[in-house]
């Protein structure tokens, strides 16, 4: 079996098993209908008075905490707790392509999710003139922290047979790994440590990361950090299912 | 065993991968950003790149910034973020020579003391909550400070001009140094000295005083200061040939003047401490061989503009006081200014003339090498009457009883640059005092911003004096335009940046249409209820001042007086309920569309994806159920 053969295998029975149940569905919609409560009565977007989509995409990190992690969070800790997870450290494809099929899988997943999300720039395009490429520039971004996200929660989905611990550790990391970049922590690590820390530990948080990006400014050192988020994440995945399988 | 170690070993390294990969990534890719804005908002300008470049020592940059107040008002959330990131442009392309840092300063704390010593101002909220500070403070490193003391959302277009100036006064913090050479009594004002010691001259001699180290040049100067970063001329009086070539050889080396000519000065005539003009006043200036040998000239004649006429109060041939409009005394609003100079971008209240010019020039016949771009345009509803008419006695009436517009825009300002060919091409004139060598050719490129019209520095012409405060733009464009001229070649270049803020404009037409609706309709209706009202009126008046009862005003009205006075009245409710009941609707239809906007975006597509997913999973039980 080739190489990219096994990946697509992996990536495509995960894939069938996330929309064979209402699973995706249902996730989708209730993550949708959040993004545009959330857009429309906490961001309150008709009352800022201007079409670019900031009050939309501020919401993206704080979302992605717990949805990604939701959707994650059955891609090991199902298999584990079913028993097919045996059976599929006896099939013939590597580890890295399981861990990474898994990931992709969810990864399109979210990637449908945010392109259901197309009625809100149509809404800014019917209201007034925004800036398309930036917004573009956002969406992009904004998938590519979903990634981030979403490994997060397939590394902690390999810990448990059960979702709804594999949901709980990812979702406290990934809050962790966003609330790093709020003012207010910042600010309190400052005064803690010093203001070497405070500007560390934003470096650290996704919000800070996708803060250029909401403006249209594309930053090299944010794609890097959200690539290394995911790397590091998937690498863990691999070790931690490799430790299972013993 | 072996295994689980070297599992970890592996899962430690990609953490430590992680942490050192984002350290030195966030470090070593600080400066690589690509900007994917339409108008390019982050893209420094040429000009904030050479001021970073010519950086010697390195400054900080503390951004004072009340984040958490300002998430409760978009349009400073919006800007905020917009000051952050063209921040962020300058730290990466500065490195090491530029720091930034940002404070949020909480209420009450030392950080806010700290603000308000640096010279910060809250911005001032309607919500009666903590103090919105939004300011930026540089310092160099001789812990020199300059502060704006408020970024406010309105000023967007000179964002970057403020902040490359910022750089500029932390390289060389000395105020730019200006000469002013002027037969109008700047520094005196009207009635000289003594009449206001306290506050002497005129506003904007106050405001020149304030932003710059002025120099007044004297009326029989030989040679101008060499060390004038600027110059300014307003309207000067007779200036000898040794004078004007002065002032070229000043140009060509300095190259940097802002000149206002005048065909028709009032403010030249204004009366002195004896209570009389200076009897040098004159009522017209030009640059003479200067100008014409830059292609360009105040022409002569005064300006009428009849579509932007200011109100003024004029006496009718039956003696009463009436306000009409005035086409010599004309106002230029915002859409006749250049919108891409920074000189005039963003002066939101436009600029009163009085009297003015014009700058004639063709634009296909200038000297090689000039450039001219005009700043302040007046409408295309003007004609031209000569000087001496405009400076007597004008009727408005008259003015505009005889006004046959010629339908050409002419241009009340313009700004020239380029190398400027000599006046002098024969050599110095016979009789000048050489103190040095001369220069026979330009040596920098020009750069001058030519009014056609001196009495735009007169207070009473935007400057209300009770309140201490400007009502139109005129002083604000002498300070820019100075400002922009003496603040060398990073600033000279830097452009008027496009807003980045767009609007809902579907929603603004709407509202902008329901209002008129909503006026036309509310001004129907109280004409109505002004009439029912008057109605009542007349007929009590009438009751009571008729026949035998006349002047009694406790007096019985007839019975169907009182009917009509009755059903007067129910119409006046009617009336005012029906007011109350428009403006309700007013609110009513905007609202229904922002309703459907929220309501298409929350339910939407999570709607069509339960449906989606509904048929799906029936056609797939009925495909199981034909299966099995």
């Amino acid at each position: 079996m080739s190489r990219l053969s096994g990946l697509l295998a992996v990536y495509r029975r995960e894939l069938s098993g996330y929309f064979a149940t209402p699973v995706a569905y249902v996730f989708v919609a209730v993550f949708l209908l959040a993004l545009g409560a959330f857009t429309f009565q906490i961001g309150r977007y008709l009352d800022t008075g201007r079409v670019d989509l900031a009050p939309f995409f501020v919401f993206h990190p704080w979302l992605y905490v717990v949805f990604m992690p939701a959707l994650a969070m059955r891609l090991w800790a199902d298999e584990l707790r079913a028993g097919t997870f045996d059976l599929l450290m006896a099939l013939p494809v590597r580890l890295s392509d399981l861990v990474l099929g898994k990931f992709l899988a969810a990864w399109t997943v979210a990637a449908f999710a945010l392109a259901l999300t197309l009625p809100m720039w149509l809404t800014a395009n019917v209201l007034g003139k925004p800036d398309n490429s930036a917004i573009l520039l956002s969406y992009a971004i904004s998938l590519l922290m979903a990634g981030g996200y979403i490994a997060i929660g397939a590394a902690f989905s390999s810990l448990s047979n059960n979702q709804v611990v594999a949901f709980v550790l990812a979702t406290a990391i990934a809050f962790v790994f966003t609330a790093a970049g709020l003012p207010l922590v910042a600010s309190a690590v400052r005064d803690a440590f010093g203001a070497g820390a405070g500007a560390l530990i934003a470096q650290f948080s996704t919000l800070g990361q996708f803060e250029a990006a909401q403006r249209g400014v594309l930053e090299l050192r944010a794609i890097a950090y959200f690539g290394l988020l995911i790397g590091a994440f998937l690498t863990l995945n691999g070790v931690w299912v490799a430790g299972r399988r013993g | 065993m072996r295994s689980t170690t070297y599992s970890w070993a592996i899962g430690l390294s990609a953490l430590a991968a992680f942490v050192g990969g984002v350290m030195a990534t966030d470090r070593l890719l600080a400066p690589a950003r690509l900007d994917f804005t339409e108008n390019r908002l982050f893209t420094l300008a040429k000009g904030t790149q050479t001021a970073i470049a010519d950086l010697s020592e390195p400054v900080e940059l503390t951004l004072y910034y009340s984040a958490a107040r300002a998430a409760d008002f978009p349009a400073i959330r919006a800007y905020g973020a917009r000051v952050r990131e063209l921040l962020a442009a300058i730290a990466a392309k500065g490195g090491a020579k530029v720091r930034l840092a940002e404070i949020d300063p909480a209420p009450f704390s030392e950080q806010e003391d700290q603000a308000i010593a640096e010279g910060l101002q809250p911005i001032p909220t309607d919500d009666g909550g903590d103090p919105i500070y939004f300011g930026l403070v540089g310092r160099n490193a001789l812990d020199e400070t300059t502060a704006i003391a408020q970024l406010d959302p309105a000023r967007e277009p000179y964002l970057e001009y403020e902040i490359t100036r910022m750089l500029g006064v932390l390289e060389d913090p000395a105020a730019p140094r200006i000469g002013v050479l002027t037969s109008l009594p700047l520094d005196s004002g009207p009635g000289g000295f003594a009449r206001d010691p306290e506050r002497p001259g005129y506003a904007i001699w106050r405001a020149l005083d304030e932003a710059f180290d002025v120099t007044r040049i004297e009326p029989d100067f030989t040679q101008l200061p060499a060390d004038l970063d600027a110059l300014l001329i307003a309207h000067p009086g007779e200036l000898t040939v040794a004078q004007s070539f002065a002032i070229e050889q000043f140009l060509f080396s300095t190259g940097r003047a802002l000149i206002l000519l005048d065909p028709a000065s009032y403010m030249a005539f204004t009366p002195g401490p004896s209570g009389l003009p200076s009897g040098a006043a004159r009522g017209s200036s030009a640059l003479g061989a200067l100008t014409s040998a830059w292609g360009v000239s105040v022409g002569d004649g005064v300006l009428l503009d009849r579509t932007r006429a200011l109100p003024v109060q004029a006496t009718s041939p039956t003696g009463r006081v009436e306000v009409i409009p005035h086409p010599g005394f004309i106002l230029t609003p915002p859409a006749q200014l250049s919108r891409a100079d920074l000189t005039v971008a963003a002066l939101a209240r436009g600029l009163h003339f009085a009297a003015p010019g014009f700058v004639d020039y063709a634009a296909d016949e200038l000297p090689n090498g000039l450039k001219v771009e005009r700043l302040v345009a007046a409408s295309d509803d003007t004609m031209i009457i000569p000087s001496a008419e405009a400076l007597g006695p004008t009727d408005p009436r008259t003015l505009l009883r005889n006004f046959a517009a010629d339908g050409e825009t002419r241009a009340l300002a313009v700004r020239l640059t380029g190398k400027l060919p000599s006046a002098f091409a024969a050599g110095p004139p016979p009789g000048v005092d050489l103190q040095g060598a001369t220069l026979g050719a330009a040596q920098n490129e020009a750069d001058i911003i030519l009014v056609a019209d001196s009495d735009l520095l007169d207070d009473s012409l935007y400057f209300n004096a009770q309140a201490g405060a400007a009502f139109v733009d005129n002083a604000a464009f002498i300070v820019n335009a100075l400002d922009v001229l003496a603040g060398g070649e990073a600033l000279v270049g830097l452009r008027s940046r496009a807003p980045s803020l767009r609007p809902m404009e579907l929603l603004d037409r709407m509202r902008e249409s329901a209002r008129a609706r909503l006026f036309q309709t509310q001004a129907a209706l109280e004409g109505q209820l002004a009439e029912a009202e008057a109605g009542i009126a007349a007929i009590e008046a009438q009751g009571r001042g008729s026949g035998f009862f006349a002047g009694d005003l406790s007096a019985k009205l007839t019975e169907e007086e009182e009917t009509e006075i009755e059903r007067f009245r129910e119409r006046v409710i009617a009336l005012r309920g029906e007011l109350r009941g428009i403006e309700r609707e007013f609110r009513k239809d905007v609202a229904r569309v922002e309703g459907w906007i929220a309501a298409i975006n929350i339910w939407l597509a999570p709607i069509g994806l339960a449906i989606a997913g509904l048929v799906v999973f029936q056609f797939r039980r009925q495909h199981r159920r034909s299966v099995g």
